[in-house]
């Protein structure tokens, strides 16, 4: 073999129906949703209602307190999935050479919950009290930082700032970084923007849904689809060159076959879908993949009625007559989207999917208009060898990646 | 308020403000340095202005940074005296 294929051996999950892939699929593939009303203190008077929370997550059962002090919940989450990944792939006593591990990650937002608690601090009581960790922990790289940290992981590491896309185009990146010779990468994306603060700075996107029902606040691609809500949470992957996981006897368990991104600009919705359809016809010919050998689709889904059409669209200006007939999913809707985690964790059900040869369903949504084959109530039984993952931002960032099990 | 800190309290202030136990016996080992117990300068600073805060006073952090905790204690005593 001397090309260097990127597979991934590996994944942690921390979301809001479950921790670890084995509780997150048993979720999933049951259609549980995890949506509940916001019950965090100081959130209370917010007009944002319903989101996905994660509960019973104790980061003390996976990262030594001294990173714990120093960094925001949304890294703990990023350090706890990496931790899972990396048993699941059975990294943790592989790296002799600490030069050929590399830690990717992308973040939309940061340490929102540590930077709003520090900087209370610095209004109440003046500069002095504000703590140093502060200087690192509301940080987008952070998770990066302290990953490679922790792990002593010295290969090129990287933090992608892309937009909610940016958790499918950390992966792409971990596919480069190890077609050019690194051996091992964990890649993924966490997020945490469920604290006053953060909740705040996303009050003013038009597409977010301050439905108070968690039955209805999330409905993509249904007639009565009224906006998203947020998550939070996300996945981390061991992506390896899947000669030297075979030689490890480590177990690929989907090669990462293609990826393409656009811009086409925030909400602009209309305009997406010749975004979104280049980065999937792209994400195709570097998989070298016919359309129809897509078996399932795992979609963006933003719920915004606009932004669901132009995705469908999108989906029918590539994949042709296939598009009406190959099951669509997106169990998201059940989750909530935890921003560059949304497409992480969609990755992490992509590659179980194909694992399991089962389609899980999209929650909450009843009917859809968009002429799409939508898996809804129920999970599907399906052969499947090829997963087409799709995002896009808030901010314009379209992106597609292909999956295809080994 | 005391006016001096001893080694129990200097343990409290690294495991709240750095995260990290210590014991008393390993931070009066005169060769203890705060990096080998997984102090970093970032949690050290932290430290520091815990103490500065509590006690009023204030001690430039560029004596201390790297220096081992058999030192830290005698600069820090010393402007907490001259301070109280």
């Amino acid at each position: 073999m001397n090309e260097r294929c990127a597979v991934i051996t590996g994944i942690g999950v921390v979301a809001p129906n479950g921790i670890g892939a084995d509780d997150y699929w048993k979720a999933l593939s049951e259609g549980r949703s995890a949506l509940a009303p916001i019950d965090r203190e100081g959130c209370e008077h917010l007009p944002l209602k319903v989101a996905g929370l994660v509960r019973g997550f104790d980061a003390e059962q996976y990262v030594e307190a001294r990173y714990l002090v120093q960094t925001d919940r949304f890294t703990h989450f990023a350090m706890a999935a990496a931790e899972l990944a990396m048993a699941d792939a059975d990294l943790a006593d592989h790296p002799d050479d600490p030069f050929g591990v590399a830690v990717v990650t992308a973040a939309g937002s940061g340490g929102g919950e540590f930077g709003q608690r520090e900087l209370q601090h610095l209004w109440a009581e003046g500069p002095h009290h504000v703590g140093p960790y502060q200087s690192i922990a509301w940080f987008y790289a952070a998770s990066t930082g302290q990953i490679s940290i922790r792990g002593g992981f010295k290969g090129p590491c990287g933090v992608v700032a892309s937009d909610e896309a940016g958790g499918l185009d950390a992966l792409a990146h971990a596919a480069r970084a190890v077609a050019r010779g690194t051996d091992a990468v964990l890649a993924g994306a966490a997020e945490a923007p469920i604290a006053p603060y953060s909740m705040v700075c996303q009050l003013g996107y038009p597409g977010l849904s301050t439905a108070e029902d968690p039955e209805r606040a999330y409905r993509p691609f249904g007639s009565d689809a009224v906006g998203f809500v947020p998550a939070e949470g996300g996945a981390m992957f061991v992506v390896e060159d899947e000669h030297t996981a075979r030689l490890r006897g480590a177990r690929p368990r989907a090669r990462i076959a293609g990826h393409s991104a656009t811009f086409t600009g925030a909400a602009r919705w209309a305009e997406s879908r010749g975004g979104l359809a280049r980065a999937v016809r792209d994400a195709l010919a570097q998989a070298r993949c016919a359309p129809d050998e897509v078996d399932v689709v795992f979609a963006d889904a933003l719920g915004v009625p606009e932004a669901d059409r132009a995705e469908a669209l999108a989906l029918a200006d590539v994949l042709g007559e296939h598009a009406e007939r190959v099951p669509v999913t997106a169990p998201k809707a059940g989750l909530g989207r935890a921003h560059c985690g949304a497409p992480a964790l969609d990755v992490a059900a992509a590659v179980l999917a194909l694992e399991h040869g089962l389609v899980p369903p999209t929650p909450h949504t009843t009917d859809s208009p968009h002429g799409l084959d939508l898996v809804t109530g129920r999970p599907r039984a399906a052969e499947l060898r090829t997963a087409l993952v799709l995002s896009r931002g808030l901010m314009g960032s379209n992106s597609a990646l292909v999956l295809r099990h080994p | 308020m005391a006016s001096e800190i001893t080694y129990e309290e200097l343990a409290t202030l690294i495991k709240t403000r750095a995260g990290v136990a210590v014991t008393v016996d390993e931070l009066a080992d005169p060769g203890c340095m705060f990096l080998d117990l997984g102090v970093d300068s970032l949690g050290v600073l932290g430290v520091l202005a815990d103490v500065e805060n509590r006690y009023g006073v204030s001690i430039d952090s560029s004596d201390l940074l790297g220096r081992p905790v058999a030192e830290f204690m005698q600069t820090v005593n010393s402007s907490v005296k001259a301070g109280a």
